[in-house]
């Protein structure tokens, strides 16, 4: 068995995604570290995907991928009260959320807010997640503005891609070679 | 006479001019908003109620809705659409190379992206001096038909349809649900659903069998978007002049075969609205006032003629009239126009009940059209965006849309006003699988793999309500799976000819002298519009007038209410409730999702400098 071979085992399927906007300041985060992320060498087994179309969209295409993944790892911009500026690493929960909040996120998603706890929200509903889900969120200042990233916020973009490959390259329960 | 309120006039040739011995043209005075009655009401009733429904929930966006209701009388008094955030795009594109538009302003919807850059596109290919090959013309026309696969079926079962849902259904109308476990459907031989609580019981959110389907046939329009366009929902590939892609006899059959598997499930939600409509019709023949409102409607029809579409304002008319779907303005019911300069001479906007500056003492750019023809200081071409931010006062300013009107008159849009001035004309010259009679519009849909060929026939209803909205949507998605069935077939035959060519060949640079364009185009929910004026090289002005800007439009300043407004203050009370406490709404929701709302969803604020300090994006067609 090869380096490469034994890494696929390893790896396992591996669905490493962008989630936002693009064109929206450091808000298009999430969407550009994923481009950044697609043009690297990655085992079989892992995907790198722009997941900035909708969670209702994402969702069904993640219920049609075959095999289904046994990993994802998001990234993505998120406002939740931390320090901004800064890169978190957050493990999503794997329980399923109550029906309320499914109902408003579909209709949020289905009038094409894109946000990443309505994939999440959404896709654990409907069971098309995996358990094992990562996010690699950063928090934003508030009320950045531009075309492009922040001279600062671009400056995150080579360690956002460091954690994004340690995470997707540490499968912790592959089986083993 | 085409117009009955504007300044202008034709002469035997029929060409418009301003009529004589008027001295400020368009001038008009406004009328003050007078609630004293709703206030005295509202004092001296106490089951006259303020009703807030803020958000309401299940439409694309940030919609609020006030109004007044007699919970004893079952009537709305007083009615007001609140748009509560600004879009901005006008302030974000202006200055910007023209080029940007189409990408920029695709990110006004987040599920209808294509149509904007298709109309920025349209716009540009008219300032520009370009037209678009007809390969280029047919695979335009697919991914339009495609995108309102995704958008009215949205519409239709995930947003409206738990309106008529069992929980809905069974909570609000106990009698009505009761009705329901005894009625037998009229088209279970299609449709599958015995009884029509078995029928409502699919549309049950996140449950229903409808309700999961119209989520899992987005995916195939989307898969076949994807092929031709990149990316849903901002297509990576429309540009002025045509498409940047290529094209091969494997996408054209990956695009029909998604089509056609489309347009099986198309066909079933015809049956299903037809008996929705008519269930509750059946049931309480007040139904047919829900949501009704004066039978005045726009549309600019779209898909165009691969053979006759140049891209010029002078040849709108004739190109206009060669599209698949015709472009009609109807006034009580009757088609007065059909020509393209006829429907941008007649529009205007007003601010006076919204929250921006006038611009009424900014000059006046243009005075015409470039075919001549008079438009006003509140044509598009003529609006500055010039946000105010303001308390809410319903006496004075309470929205962020404005009040777009068509001749002064309160016009809404949808994708029944394209069926219905395609009906009304009778032009539309594509008849292999269409054809418009005068009164109704027929769709000869092949055999699909559950279901045989079968010819429908959308007839321009008698009464104008939420039902018969819904109801002709479901029509529209079969009639524009046609659309795209048939381009496909274009395509093909152009492909066997070696006609590939998918953008323009003419050289082109963008202009530097003064410039103006429209794009006359269509979403999913009705008429678009996208104006340009460009000098210099870049925009000096850029206005987008969506479906949601006249439907969600307020008060305007001849005292009119906005259609939501009308169709809300004529809609009766048939909910079934105890108490205030109990009271739901649904009535109102009903009426106002008819329309499928899509409201402003960004929140921008200009700093001045072209830009925007916080923005959530999602769709915002509905913003000024």
């Amino acid at each position: 068995m090869t380096a490469g071979q034994r890494s696929e085992l390893m790896v396992g399927r591996v669905l490493i995604g962008g989630i936002g906007y693009r064109w929206f300041g450091d808000g298009s985060f999430g969407v550009l570290a994923s481009d950044e992320l697609a043009r690297l060498d990655w085992p079989t087994g892992v995907d790198v995907e722009d997941l900035g179309y909708g969670a209702l969209h994402v969702v069904l295409d993640l219920a049609d991928a075959d095999p289904p993944y046994e990993r994802v790892i998001l990234i993505a911009v998120t406002e939740r009260g931390r320090e901004p500026g800064r890169l978190y690493r957050r493990r999503c929960e794997v329980a399923t959320p109550d029906t309320e909040e499914v109902q408003a996120r579909m209709y949020e998603a289905g009038a094409g807010v894109i946000d990443v706890d309505h994939l999440l929200v959404i896709g654990r509903h409907f069971g098309v997640l995996p358990d094992d889900v990562v996010a690699i969120e950063l928090e934003p200042h508030p009320g950045t503005t531009g075309d492009e990233l922040s001279v600062e916020v671009q400056a995150l973009l080579p360690e956002a891609i460091d954690l994004v490959r340690q995470e997707a390259l540490a499968k912790t329960d592959a089986p083993s070679a | 006479m085409c117009f009955q309120n504007l300044p202008v006039e034709f002469d035997a040739q029929g060409n418009a001019r301003l009529k004589d011995g008027i001295g400020d043209t368009y001038a008009y005075q406004t009328r003050d908003i007078d609630r004293s009655k709703v206030e005295k009401l509202l004092a001296s009733n106490g089951h006259v109620k303020d009703v807030n429904l803020d958000p309401v929930t299940r439409v694309a966006g940030a919609l609020g809705f006030h109004c007044v209701v007699d919970l004893e009388q079952g009537r709305v008094h007083e009615a007001h659409t609140i748009g509560t955030l600004f879009r901005g795009y006008e302030v974000i594109l202006k200055g910007r190379d023209p080029r940007d538009a189409m990408f920029i302003s695709s990110r006004v919807c987040g599920v209808c992206g294509g149509v904007h850059s298709v109309a920025s596109s349209l716009a540009m290919e008219m300032a520009f001096g370009i037209g678009v090959p007809p390969m280029g013309l047919a695979l335009r026309n697919i991914q339009l038909g495609l995108d309102f696969q995704i958008d009215n079926p949205v519409h239709l079962y995930l947003l409206a349809g738990p309106d008529f849902s069992q929980v809905v259904v069974e909570r609000t109308n106990p009698s009505l649900w009761e009705r329901a476990k005894k009625t037998e459907t009229r088209h279970a031989d299609v449709h599958g659903f015995r009884t029509m609580a078995d029928l409502m019981t699919a549309f049950n959110p996140l449950t229903g069998k409808l309700y999961l389907e119209g989520l899992r046939m987005t995916r195939p329009p989307k898969e076949a978007y994807s092929i031709l366009y990149g990316k849903y929902p901002h297509p990576q590939t429309v540009v002025p002049g045509g498409l940047s892609t290529t094209v091969s006899l494997q996408v054209l059959n990956e695009t029909q075969l998604r089509i056609v598997r489309t347009l099986d499930y198309a066909k079933r939600g015809v049956f299903i609205w037809d008996d929705i409509t008519e269930f509750f019709y059946d049931a309480d023949p007040r139904y047919r006032q829900v949501g009704t409102r004066p039978k005045h409607m726009i549309d600019n029809g779209m898909w165009d003629d691969p053979y006759a579409y140049d891209g010029t304002y002078a040849g709108a008319p004739e190109w206009g009239e060669r599209r698949w779907t015709t472009p009609g303005v109807i006034m009580d019911g009757r088609l007065i126009t059909t020509n393209l300069h006829h429907i941008n001479m007649g529009m205007e906007e007003f601010v006076e009940h919204s929250f921006y500056e006038g611009w009424e003492n900014e000059g006046m750019p243009y005075r015409t059209d470039p075919a001549g023809n008079p438009i006003s200081p509140n044509h598009p071409w003529n609006k500055e965006t010039k946000p105010r931010p303001d308390q809410r006062n319903w006496k004075d300013r309470y929205t962020w849309s404005t009040a777009a009107r068509w001749d002064r008159q309160v016009v809404e849009c949808g994708p029944y006003a394209r069926l219905w001035a395609t009906a009304a004309a009778g032009k539309m010259p594509h008849t292999r699988f269409l054809e418009a009679t005068g009164t109704s519009v027929k769709i000869d849909a092949p055999q699909t793999a559950a279901l045989p060929a079968m010819e429908f026939e959308w007839k321009i209803p008698e009464t104008w309500n939420a039902f018969e909205r819904n109801r002709a949507r479901a029509y529209h998605i079969v009639y524009s799976l046609m659309v795209a069935y048939e381009n496909v077939q274009i395509a093909f035959d152009l492909m066997g000819q070696g006609e590939n060519k998918v953008a323009t060949m003419t050289e082109f640079r963008i202009p530097r002298n003064e410039r103006v364009g429209v794009g006359f185009w269509g979403a999913g929910r009705g008429f678009l519009t996208h104006h340009l004026t460009m000098d210099k090289g870049v925009l000096t002005n850029y206005q987008i007038v969506t479906p949601s800007t006249f439907n969600a439009s307020p008060m305007d300043p001849f005292g009119q209410p906005g259609p939501y407004e009308e169709a809300v203050m004529n809609t009766p009370i048939l909910e079934e409730f105890d108490s205030a406490e109990t009271f739901t709404g649904i009535d109102i929701f009903r009426a106002i999702r008819s329309f499928d709302p899509c409201m402003p969803c960004s929140v921008h604020i200009a700093n001045g400098r072209n830009m925007i300090v916080q923005d959530v994006t999602t769709c915002a067609c509905g913003a000024a």
